[in-house]
């Protein structure tokens, strides 16, 4: 474990001023720097009673709320994007030995830390139109919006597709809207549209043009609205599973953020658009490319008979992708990414 | 248990799981303890409320994927350094401790002195560690108690006497 003192180092100087050097070690965007013994917990969707550890009397606390599911269409039909979970963190002066309710939400859900600090969870798609993004959560010293799920294009025509899952919030800003549903195409001219990038105030997702060619997911990076797929290809994609669904994980940090056990965090771009058309298979499509503070999925592509457009998932915080569209089918619909809380002390 | 949802559009869009033992003012701010409404027992999320303000209808598509079940609340209690877990016992309950004859007590303080000698920490999430305390607090007669039942949960918690 670090201590104080390989952060600071005094230098002797030909002055009498003492010098004082930061040596920060070098943080990723969106990183958070050391904080306290470096000692943390991290819970995820769940419901847990937090017993204040003895030498914790003053803790950094995150929280994030879950991304709204995508709409869940029905026959025929598209379906509006999630919208993405809030973010927000803040110090606070904690009691050693007392114990504090913790609120991890699960899609759409609002964490919280006591009566601390909330997050609020993004809304799920309502029909065709987008679920807003999770705001008007409390407390803290930081505090950034979802993003909103992009809109459905009202009606079902061949080659239409659902809206993208909007983005979370993170510590770069507001999370990316997720990119509306084409209006309209042909089977083998269709594709899902984008989810929102993670934390990137204009990291909208963009559509994608046919079927060989997905939505993109919104950048990380304020200003840009997509990645290339190249750069999207360089970074893993983070498993879409629940990691430590209603469990708590606990560890010491080693360096930067906590201890390397979150990826990316900051929020990376959103899940590309599923795939559709004639010989298209519809694909799923996870948000969050590299990222913690999930990007939005990806709105399902539309899809001919007998196949699925499946909705896109987001990774933790992230709204889902609408449900996908078949010609007689009910598509699943993307599901919105976990809440979580993370505390440092 | 009162339900509570918050509610956008006459929709329910959320229903919180409260941590058990705790009210909802406990496990949230005010500001957000005021985004949700009280609605009957069983309204699932997606169920929108009617123009007479009272009737809750139920989304008409059921949820093909199932949402993960909450997890039922957990204490998991941090890991102790042998200083701290022995200092939350009180001086008199330390020396009752040590001068006891009892095989249980004697063995539970010779696997403490083990964990100081291997400097290593003491978990009290161990059923070990939490059956010797209630063996402490319930000893075999005619053994007295060292400790009150109330006591344990504070030991475990490492709170410093």
């Amino acid at each position: 474990m670090p201590k104080l003192s390989d952060f600071f180092s005094s230098s002797p100087s030909s002055s009498s001023a003492t010098v004082v050097m930061y040596n920060a070690p070098l943080l990723g965007m969106g990183q958070m720097p050391f904080f306290g013994t470096g000692q943390f917990r991290i819970i995820v969707s769940g419901v847990v009673n937090f017993v204040c550890p003895p030498d914790c009397s003053r803790a950094r606390i995150r929280v994030l709320g879950g991304g709204g599911n995508g709409y869940p269409v029905n026959g025929s039909d598209t379906g509006g994007g999630g919208g993405g979970g809030e973010f927000a963190y803040g110090v606070f002066t904690l009691t050693p030995g007392a114990v504090y309710a913790v609120t991890a939400g699960a899609a759409g859900g609002t964490s919280s830390f006591s009566n601390l600090i909330s997050a609020v969870g993004g809304s799920p798609g309502a029909g065709y139109t987008g679920g807003n993004g999770g705001n008007n959560g409390a407390g803290g010293t930081f505090r950034a919006g979802g993003g909103n799920g992009g809109n459905a294009p009202g009606s079902y025509t061949s080659g239409s597709g659902s809206g993208g899952g909007g983005g979370a919030g993170s510590t770069l800003g507001p999370g990316g809207n997720g990119g509306n549903g084409a209006a309209s195409g042909n089977y083998t001219n269709c594709s899902g549209s984008g989810g929102g990038g993670g934390g990137a105030n204009s990291g909208n997702g963009l559509n994608g043009n046919g079927y060989s060619q997905p939505g993109l997911g919104g950048s990380p990076i304020p200003g840009a609205n997509s990645l290339p797929n190249t750069m999207q290809n360089m970074y893993p994609p983070v498993v879409p599973t629940p990691r430590w669904n209603g469990d708590s994980v606990d560890g010491v940090s080693t360096m930067y953020d906590i201890g390397g056990i979150l990826p990316g965090i900051g929020g990376g771009g959103g899940g590309q658009g599923g795939k559709g058309g004639t010989n298209g298979v519809a694909t799923l499509s996870y948000g969050g490319v590299s990222s913690c503070y999930g990007g939005g999925g990806g709105g399902g592509g539309n899809t001919t008979v007998g196949l699925i457009g499946v909705g896109g998932r987001a990774d933790f915080g992230g709204g889902g992708g609408g449900g996908g569209t078949t010609a007689n089918n009910q598509g699943p619909y993307g599901l919105g990414g976990q809440g979580m809380v993370i505390i440092e002390w | 248990m009162t339900t509570y949802a918050r509610i956008i559009d006459n929709t329910i869009v959320e229903i919180p799981t409260l941590v058990d033992s705790f009210t909802i003012a406990e496990c949230f701010p005010a500001e957000t303890v005021a985004l949700f409404t009280e609605v009957p027992d069983g309204t699932p999320v997606g169920a929108t409320l009617a123009k007479d303000g009272v009737t809750w209808t139920n989304p008409p598509i059921t949820p093909i994927t199932p949402s993960p079940s909450p997890a039922p609340p957990q204490i998991v209690y941090p890991v102790l350094t042998p200083m701290q877990f022995y200092l939350a016992f009180k001086p008199q309950e330390r020396i009752a401790i040590k001068t006891s004859t009892d095989p249980v007590i004697v063995e539970f303080w010779d696997t403490f002195q083990l964990a100081v000698t291997a400097n290593a920490g003491i978990d009290p999430n161990l059923a070990s560690i939490q059956e010797g305390l209630t063996y402490l607090s319930a000893p075999t007669e005619p053994t007295v108690a060292i400790i009150t039942a109330e006591r344990i949960p504070q030991i475990l918690t490492g709170v410093a006497q």
